[in-house]
């Protein structure tokens, strides 16, 4: 019965070893930025899967959700030992996430979506602004205990959000206090509605919601954002495994892949220096808005797509 | 048992158990075609089906202490995963 219903929604596997193998590398690499970003890596995953081995994109976004929630439960070790995982702030903002990728997919059946990608464009330079902005300023909050000295607000009291977690690099325990709850509410509800309606994960904008609006430690929003990831993945995935689209023989090798490059990813996270962390994640925020530029401007007929 | 515990022995062992069998099933495939199908499937089932386990997980303790708060943040979202799981199976009827 069980292996009935595990073969009874999946194409079968088709594809050879070799082109399994490509699968396997792309998707190692993805898992390891995706769990040292606490992004899930689709956006490295679909793009290479549909432009450079021709798999449909239904078929390539399905393998990806998958690999995404791959990503997620790796590796956690970590992240959970020392608390940098901050479990009811993950729940608090995955209701926002998951209601905001609800109306994305509504919105995507009224409009393509060209104006939304320039919006998204715009935040995600923001974004890479910001963080690059504010390299110096984490590192002497950490140092000088800043993330402790905000102000809770009624939200953060009463879901109990705030917390503390070991950062490596630092040699310290960090305590730090969320704030801000309504505005990282609102900012994840955006994530999401970019997640349902344009593909994209969300996790950067998530992770800097957690970051720059909520006065959590960069490290905590991106472990933070590694598990949301997930359960985000989830709502999706069930629809398409259901529906018959997830191929076996794609989603295989990227899932084993995202694993892989997840342990790896989470060993290295927490003892890497806070300010490579922020620029590499600026680094990654300027990147995505120049896609989703690019993608916007070829909707509205402006530009031709690379 | 703290929730921290919890949900990270739930994640490993989701994670430990789908990786096996995706790994067995891409090795037995490679050896002969079509031989791995079943277990690859349900390393991908495992998968699909961890933030369910994990957040119904979640809402139990909720339950067990009494935390208000907890139970409302994971009901929440487990509202969210069966809607999904719902428009899934319906969709999967209708064809």
């Amino acid at each position: 019965m069980a292996a009935a219903l595990c073969l009874q929604h999946l194409v079968s596997m088709a594809l050879s070893g070799l082109d399994q193998l490509k699968f396997l590398l792309v998707a190692v690499l993805a898992g390891f930025v995706g769990s040292i970003m606490g992004i899930g890596g689709g956006s490295i995953i679909v793009p290479v899967l549909t432009n450079v081995f021709g798999v449909p994109i239904r078929e390539a976004v399905a393998a990806s959700l998958v690999g995404v929630i791959a990503t997620s439960i790796s590796g956690l070790s970590t992240y959970f030992r020392e608390e940098i995982t901050n479990i009811r702030m993950a729940l608090f903002l995955e209701t926002s996430t998951t209601l905001g990728a609800m109306l994305g997919a509504l919105l995507s059946l009224v409009t393509p979506g060209s104006f939304l990608y320039v919006i998204f464009a715009a935040f995600s330079f923001y974004i890479a602004a910001s963080q690059a902005y504010s390299i110096r300023v984490e590192e002497r909050k950490i140092r000088k205990s800043g993330f402790r000295a905000a102000r809770p607000d009624r939200i953060s009291l009463l879901l109990g959000l705030s917390g503390r977690y070991f950062d490596e690099s630092e040699g310290r325990r960090v305590e730090y206090v969320i704030s801000g709850t309504l505005a990282g509410w609102l900012v994840s509800f955006f994530a999401g509605v970019g997640s349902g309606m344009l593909g994209i994960g969300g996790g950067f904008i998530k992770v800097s919601a957690m970051n720059l609006f909520m006065n959590a430690p960069l490290k905590v929003a991106i472990a933070t954002s590694k598990f949301m990831v997930g359960i985000t993945a989830a709502t999706s995935s069930v629809v398409y495994y259901l529906r018959g689209v997830v191929r076996a023989d794609v989603a295989a090798p990227v899932a084993l892949g995202t694993t892989l490059g997840a342990i790896a990813g989470t060993k290295v996270m927490n003892k890497l220096r806070v300010r490579w962390l922020k620029a590499a994640f600026s680094a990654l925020a300027a990147y995505l808005g120049y896609v989703m530029l690019r993608r916007g401007l070829w909707l509205m007929g402006v530009a031709e797509l690379p | 048992m703290s929730l921290h515990r919890l949900v990270y022995r739930i994640l490993s062992t989701a994670m430990v158990v789908s990786a096996a069998l995706l790994a067995a099933g891409m090795a037995l495939d490679a050896l002969e075609p079509g031989a791995g199908g079943r277990l690859v499937g349900a390393g991908i089932l495992a998968l699909v089906a961890t933030p369910y386990t994990t957040i119904v997980a979640v809402l139990a303790v909720a339950l067990k202490r009494g935390d208000r708060a907890l139970l409302a943040l994971s009901a929440a979202i487990l509202s969210v995963l069966l809607a999904a799981l719902a428009v899934g199976l319906l969709l999967n009827l209708g064809r």
